[in-house]
């Protein structure tokens, strides 16, 4: 059934249907399962300025690692902490993103879901960062070290832009 | 390099620790390098013109002063990672205070 208020963009789906698509939370409760390992993710496209993450409502709290915290969030990116970023489909990612333009121009705000292809990095070992004395932060990924894990991105797919806030059921 | 019309994207995170010296044959890790990135991904930020992107180059360095600075009394551009209030109330800051 497709809901009203959806812009499903139904002819990029499933650029690789056969893999599994885990989902935000389920790569964070285990995230050193997945290091350095191509996998297939879906969550809510957030940002702005300073870079885009991917979250999931179904565990909106933070990322803990003892007393300390990050955002409980994938940051995304296309350049490797780990080595030379893998080869992206970028003709694929110009596509989808030319899809994810004209839907969110019918629509004056939403929530944007996409599942990403790349390879998942995130810390064997956690290490802190010196902010100020006395103020530590775990030394994460992504804009202002502030995400356990980031994914490098080589692909996109199944964009579906729907309401957000209270919109949202 | 025309900086008009263009839409940019910055990030600013610590790339590399390194340790110091704090006595008594003790060692503790400070932020060593810092990398800011233009454009990795599509962004959402600067849309308008050269003031908005010195605005937003501003913002970065804030940040990057913050991080390698710590011991000196760090920056007015607090840590905004994952927090776009955050990021939106830096942002303001520095068109308040440096335009």
């Amino acid at each position: 059934m497709i809901l009203p208020w959806l812009v499903a963009i139904s002819s990029l789906a499933g650029a690789e249907s056969g893999e599994h698509v885990y989902s935000v939370c389920e790569l964070l409760a285990t995230p050193h399962e997945f290091n350095q390992r191509i996998i297939r993710v879906r969550g809510i496209v957030e940002g702005g300025m300073e870079g885009a993450w991917l979250r999931d409502e179904s565990c909106p709290g933070r990322f803990r690692v003892g007393e300390r915290s990050l955002a409980m969030a994938i940051w995304l990116s296309y350049q490797s902490e780990y080595g030379s970023p893998p080869p992206r489909h970028k003709a694929h990612i110009d596509q989808v993103e030319r899809q994810i333009t004209a839907g969110q121009r019918k629509r004056t705000s939403g929530l944007l879901e996409l599942t990403y292809t790349g390879v998942f990095e995130t810390r064997s070992e956690w290490k802190l960062l010196a902010r100020r004395p006395g103020e530590t932060q775990l030394w994460g990924f992504g804009h202002q070290n502030g995400f356990p894990a980031q994914l490098v991105i080589t692909d996109e797919a199944d964009p579906v832009i729907g309401p957000a806030g209270k919109e949202r059921k | 390099m025309n900086l008009q019309k263009r839409t940019c994207f910055i990030t600013t995170k610590v790339t590399g620790l390194k340790p110091i010296d704090i006595g008594n044959g003790a060692q503790q890790w400070v932020n060593g390098t810092v990398l800011i990135t233009i454009n990795d991904l599509r962004g959402d930020f600067v849309n308008g013109d050269v003031t908005a992107s010195a605005a937003t180059l501003l913002h970065e360095l804030g940040h990057a002063y913050y991080d390698l600075s710590s011991f000196l009394g760090g920056s007015r551009i607090l840590p905004d990672g994952g927090e776009v209030n955050k990021s939106q109330n830096n942002q303001r800051l520095i068109k308040k205070d440096c335009f």
